[in-house]
């Protein structure tokens, strides 16, 4: 069938809104009916390279309704609303995603991001393998529960699974957008203390203050690394438990392995690292004496996420009031409006997450 | 008193042995007769480094019996046979170290630590001195203090590797061997040693390696992934060079969210000579690999130390294979030239 969708059809050019080719659902595919799809800040990185292959849908957080099922489909019904995301459902399934074959004026469209799970959500339906698929229960908000598959995921994610956050140890998080606030959320609800958030804009940083953080450092105006350690006690020592780098670009990979604290002598091991943000631009070269002395360095990718298992905790949380999402999602668009919601990313201007609404 | 010592008096050129003032003991220090110091290669880093402060003095592993010491130093007496490292002992109370103050050739030098142990004799710090039984060989165990501490407690300590996990080690001289037989002595396997020389790798395996991958003739990232089926558990660089840093990461398998939560460790042992530009992080964090330091082993020298003397008496580490090479302190620039030119098989000592 066809469908609207956000086509990038030329580097450098805005995306075109037309119609594309989507498959009747394979076997284990499913077709969703879009609700929501959220904007992430790769999906800038994608539009910025030069040699992304085109045309390319993008799109890897969102919420819909299923509309159609693939005879193999069990863990989905037609009505079901469900929650879609950057990570497998399961990663232990041995069955990898069925990837759907979308043309545009007979061209074949790629996705970003892994070219393994095949997931493309600026469009108004979509066909997915029910690989990608999480039911989300019909009584909860189907706009802002869009962002859980990726900002949520990595963000709450990389303090949960990867730095296991424990009530009372003392946090950094550079950078405020979606996945930094989410870090933030996350934090707080396991009791850390205090949450130093790091970023460019002061909006920002009050911003943050909302979803508990409690210190906010201007890097335009001062070196966050030096005032955390400030902040932290002020020896040679001092520094976070953990510090979380939201951003990926190697500036603030490089400080957040400083902002750690050092390994006392009785420690196996001083404060982590945590890289969270996608890397791009020219890649962070680490310090080794940091490393050297004690400090750790982990890598969070999607917050090693498990979507089966932690969406329903996140949208738990969303429930309780635990996670704001009503406040994480800042701005909304059209899919028409698709190009103002990416540039307004690319010019810090979306506080929290941008969401488009089909 | 004086004492013999080798000293470091003019970069790039050998050390001379020269008699240097020692102080009398504070009362948290002693004066300790050495017995034999091991040979690190830290320390051609300091004689190849072109800004190192000298005069200064080396050796940062040995082992002595105490002469004198002062009224605040109880856990050892007169008599005591000693093991000194580089590591400090966790000391109550954030008490620091003391460190003497020695005069050579006229001129006034603080001792850094324990690290002056190329010398006959020795004032230290209460920190740096852990008990050796007097029935324990005095030769041999010199090496504790830095190779054994640093090899055995990275895989004990920082990376705390357990019965089953694969591990790779880059590099197996004395700090390497180390990690593969303590990582042989946890149950772990396959152990997989790299080295640029089929001798040392044959040598690795007596310490428990399992396989050997000479990086000379072999692309060694690509077999250890192909040997473990994705990457290893743990990676240990016991060399800190460019081309052993980059290859550190890609030998360790990455995560598998909810099965396993986290990629595997790299454990940065070697310490690199100069600040090496390799952007490794980049590339391989997005695995959810773990990358960390291990400064000396992550050790707690009065807790780990016993455990490795205790491992040598049972045969589980054999410090007898692994110092393979002895000298005279008059002999110390001939014993660094041959570390240099990669002739020592495990690790070389002095005998004073």
């Amino acid at each position: 069938m066809k469908t609207k969708a956000a086509v990038y059809v030329e580097f450098g050019q805005p995306m075109v809104i037309d119609d594309i080719d989507i498959p009747d659902p394979g076997p284990s595919q499913v077709q969703v009916k879009l609700f929501a799809s959220g904007i992430c800040h790769s999906q800038l990185h994608q539009l910025g390279r030069p040699n992304s292959p085109v045309p390319m849908v993008l799109g890897h957080e969102a919420t819909g309704v299923v509309t159609g099922t693939g005879r193999d489909v069990v863990s989905v019904r037609e009505g079901d609303h469900v929650m879609m995301g950057i990570v497998q459902r399961n990663i232990l399934d041995p069955v990898l995603p069925v990837v759907a074959k979308v043309t545009y004026h007979g061209k074949d469209v790629t996705f970003g991001g892994p070219t393994y799970i095949g997931m493309y959500t600026w469009s108004e339906h979509t066909v997915v393998d029910q690989q990608m698929l999480v039911k989300l229960d019909q009584d909860v908000a189907t706009d802002v529960t869009c962002i859980i598959g990726c900002a949520v995921l990595a963000g709450c994610g990389a303090a949960l699974n990867s730095a296991q956050v424990r009530a009372g140890q003392s946090v950094a998080v550079f950078g405020g957008g979606g996945v930094g606030l989410s870090i933030v959320q996350a934090c707080k609800n396991s009791g850390a203390s205090p949450i130093i958030v790091v970023d460019l804009s002061d909006e920002k940083l009050e911003f943050a203050m909302q979803f508990g953080a409690t210190i906010g450092i201007n890097a335009a105006q001062e070196d966050p690394v030096a005032r955390i350690r400030e902040i932290m006690g002020g020896t040679p020592l001092s520094g976070v438990d953990f510090a979380f780098d939201a951003i990926g670009v190697a500036r603030a990979t490089e400080q957040v392995i400083q902002a750690a604290r050092g390994r006392q002598i009785w420690e196996r091991e001083g404060g982590t690292a945590v890289v969270v943000g996608v890397p791009h631009g020219p890649p962070a070269v680490p310090d080794m004496y940091q490393i050297a002395a004690g400090k750790v360095y982990r890598g969070a990718p999607g917050g090693i996420g498990w979507p089966e298992r932690d969406y329903p905790r996140y949208v738990q949380w969303y429930k309780e009031g635990k996670l704001q999402l009503d406040l994480l999602v800042s701005q909304r668009y059209t899919l028409d409006q698709v190009n103002e919601g990416c540039d307004a990313l690319a010019h810090g201007q979306i506080a929290g997450r941008a969401i488009i609404t089909y | 008193m004086k004492t013999r010592a080798a000293v470091y008096i003019e970069i790039g050129q050998p050390m001379v042995i020269d008699d240097v003032e020692l102080p009398d003991p504070s009362p948290t220090q002693m004066l300790v007769k050495q017995f034999a110091s091991g040979i690190c290669h830290t320390q051609l880093h300091t004689l190849h480094n072109p800004d190192a402060k000298i005069p200064t003095l080396l050796g940062h592993e040995s082992t002595g019996v105490v002469v004198s010491k002062g009224a605040l130093v109880t856990h050892v007496k007169e008599g005591d046979h000693v093991m000194l490292s580089f590591m400090p002992r966790h000391l109550p109370g954030g008490v620091r170290p003391e460190l003497p103050m020695l005069r050579v050739r006229g001129q006034e030098l603080r001792a850094s630590g324990a690290s002056c142990t190329w010398s006959q004799d020795v004032v230290v710090d209460r920190a740096y001195v852990v008990p050796l039984d007097n029935s324990v060989a005095t030769d041999v165990t010199a090496v504790i203090g830095c190779a054994v501490a640093t090899g055995c407690g990275a895989v004990l300590n920082t990376a705390r590797v357990r019965p089953g996990d694969s591990v790779v080690v880059f590099g197996v001289g004395g700090v390497g061997l180390c990690a593969v037989q303590a990582a042989a002595n946890v149950g772990a396997g396959p152990i997989i040693a790299v080295d640029l020389s089929d001798d040392k790798l044959e040598y690795a395996k007596r310490f428990g390696a399992t396989h050997g991958i000479n990086a000379q003739r072999e692309n060694a990232v690509a077999r250890i992934v192909e040997m473990t089926d994705g990457g290893a558990d743990f990676a240990f660089d016991a060399i800190g060079a460019a081309s052993t840093v980059a290859a550190l990461l890609p030998s360790v398998r990455v995560a598998v969210p909810g099965w396993r939560p986290e990629g595997g460790t790299a454990v940065q042992v070697g310490v690199p000579r100069q600040q090496q530009h390799v952007p490794v992080l980049g590339d391989f964090l997005p695995g959810g690999k773990v990358y960390r330091g291990t400064y000396g082993g992550s050790a707690q020298p009065e807790r780990d130390y016993p455990l490795y003397v205790r491992w040598f008496q049972q045969g589980k580490l054999p410090l007898d294979l692994l110092v393979s090479q002895r000298f005279k302190l008059e002999e110390v620039n001939a014993a660094c030239d041959a570390l240099e030119r990669g002739e020592i098989l495990g690790r070389a000592i002095l005998e004073f």
